[in-house]
């Protein structure tokens, strides 16, 4: 077997070119979901992405089926951190293509989807929650702009927006090409996730506490006559500290999701509250 | 009201291209509300109501982001269809504001039936994984742009055509409790917003910081910008001077 097959071994090195690796990156960061589906989410995207560079490492037809069949195993994870797994998996590709057949090279074979199943779920940990802090961050910057009638809410998410998403596909994909699975050693060592995620939070946490007076738009403006004296319930909460009625149902509101209460619920929650407001008060 | 079929599709197609952009095509950040509310009103000739409606639902739905294999509700199509429908019928934007509610759920449906219509492009893929068909299997993404597009296009036709008809019928007998209840709404909307993410991002060690920013903007009336950097401020402190605790052993750091 390794006899009739040596072409791709030895002399000849078959290695990806800049070229090579921009094809992928631009391919996994622009369509990561276009046939996601229940059964196996991303896998086809992901092999689609790196399809081009397989047919170029792999000439022969054999090498390409199997190739075909190890990326289509299960893959799912946050869009853009994907450029860790599959970068890491271009470096594998390419040196199981200048491998001759053996044990050896079965092993390198299965540590590629090792590394895809093993990191996906992590990375979708990690992507997940640092993307719904940066996203909540923009968002709280552009509401501000945009509730003025500024276009400039909208531009601030196009610009970093687009910044975060193809900065970490960009960055995660070409560092990990280059380092391997040493990429995973580092983030360990350094932790730097957990203190790039610690900080994101605290920024996102201080824009919150500065969303809520701003724009949870409600108040109490009716006034309650007792005898003589009026009871202006607005100034009342005021004078203890503006802003408590937002607070306070956003506060109710954050309490009653932790406790597992459905999204669609606490809407219609807002609805029964507001319409009692409204009648009453 | 008729708007007539022809229009009623261009509105369509033009809500649903956004909403299409987060699974079926490359997204540049157009499925979010400021930009894609912002686009719709310009296109229809009112761009200021486009980018408030925008401006509004990112707080309504700033907490809702897809984690794992969930599909959250559609804030895209929900601000593509609000801003279209309020634009067309010329209703007052907080009555519009809440139609994004059951838009949004009818566009998360929709994507629900877009993956499980693609399951079975993975059967297809498979059998081409035998052949070494390549051409056959990245063709498979053609389809499945396709579906997400259709999905998107379905309910926000039946949203467009249908409903701003309804839309105006029900604006014009409404009394005016039920506006006034719906202004009510909107307005405690952002709270739940607002509430999901600080559910998700709560931890004890946290409270100080989302005292600080509540505290700088309702008692000191903070502009945001100011606070954010105030935020950014001690976010870099704690970045490069502080302990973020014991490191997990193993695994990667999550």
């Amino acid at each position: 077997m390794t006899e009739n097959r040596k072409e791709g071994a030895g002399s000849s090195v078959v290695s990806l070119t800049r070229k090579d690796l921009m094809g992928v990156f631009l391919r996994f960061s622009f369509f990561p979901m276009v046939t996601i589906n229940y059964e196996r989410f991303q896998t086809l995207q992901y092999f689609s992405a790196l399809a081009p560079v397989l047919k170029k490492l792999f000439p022969d037809r054999d090498d390409q089926i199997s190739a075909a069949r190890r990326h289509m195993a299960f893959y799912n994870t946050t869009p853009q951190w994907m450029g860790f797994t599959i970068g890491m998996n271009c470096a594998q590709e390419e040196q199981i293509a200048n491998m001759p057949h053996g044990e050896e090279r079965t092993a390198l074979e299965e540590s590629v989807n090792t590394v895809k199943a093993s990191l996906m779920g992590p990375l979708a940990g990690i992507g997940d929650s640092l993307g719904a802090t940066v996203n909540a961050i923009i968002g709280a910057l552009a509401a501000g702009f945009a509730l003025n009638g500024s276009i400039l809410g909208a531009l601030l998410t196009f610009v970093l927006g687009n910044a975060y998403y193809f900065g970490v596909a960009y960055f995660s994909f070409f560092y990990s090409y280059r380092n391997g699975l040493k990429v995973i050693r580092d983030m360990n060592r350094t932790g730097i996730l957990d203190r790039l995620m610690e900080s994101a939070t605290i920024l996102g946490m201080t824009a919150v506490g500065a969303l809520i007076p701003s724009w949870v738009g409600f108040s109490l403006e009716s006034e309650i006559q007792i005898g003589d004296y009026v009871l202006n319930l607005q100034q009342e909460l005021d004078n203890i500290i503006p802003g408590l009625a937002p607070l306070a149902l956003t506060v109710l509101l954050a309490w009653l999701y932790r406790k597992n209460i459905s999204s669609l619920k606490l809407v219609a929650l807002i609805f029964v509250f507001s319409l009692i407001f409204s009648l009453i008060l | 009201m008729d708007i007539g079929l022809g229009y009623a599709c261009f509105v369509s197609v033009l809500c649903a291209f956004f909403g299409w952009t987060n699974y079926g095509f490359v997204n540049f950040q157009t499925t979010k509300p400021v930009i894609c509310g912002m686009l719709v009103g310009l296109v229809l000739g009112d761009i200021r109501t486009g980018i408030v409606i925008g401006g509004t639902l990112t707080l309504v739905y700033m907490g809702i982001v897809g984690v794992g294999a969930a599909i959250p509700v559609n804030q895209t199509t929900a601000t593509t269809v609000t801003t279209a429908l309020c634009v067309i019928t010329g209703i007052e934007m907080e009555t519009a504001i809440a139609l994004a509610v059951p838009v949004s759920v009818m566009g998360q449906l929709g994507r629900m039936a877009a993956w499980t219509i693609n399951t079975p492009l993975m059967h297809i893929a498979d059998k081409a994984a035998e052949t070494a068909d390549y051409r056959k299997m990245t063709r498979l993404q053609l389809v499945g742009s396709l579906v997400f597009f259709l999905t998107e296009f379905i309910p926000v036709f039946l949203c467009i055509y249908f409903g701003s008809s309804f839309v105006v019928m029900v604006n014009e007998n409404m009394p005016a409790w039920i506006s006034q209840w719906l202004t009510t709404a909107t307005g405690m909307l952002p709270a739940l917003g607002f509430g999901m993410l600080l559910a998700m991002m709560y931890k004890v060690k946290y409270i100080p910081f989302f005292l600080v920013g509540f505290v700088m903007c309702a008692v000191f009336g903070g502009s945001l910008l100011a606070i954010a950097l105030l935020g950014a401020a001690m976010a870099i402190y704690v970045f490069f001077w502080g302990n973020p605790g014991k490191r997990r052993k193993g695994g990667m750091a999550s």
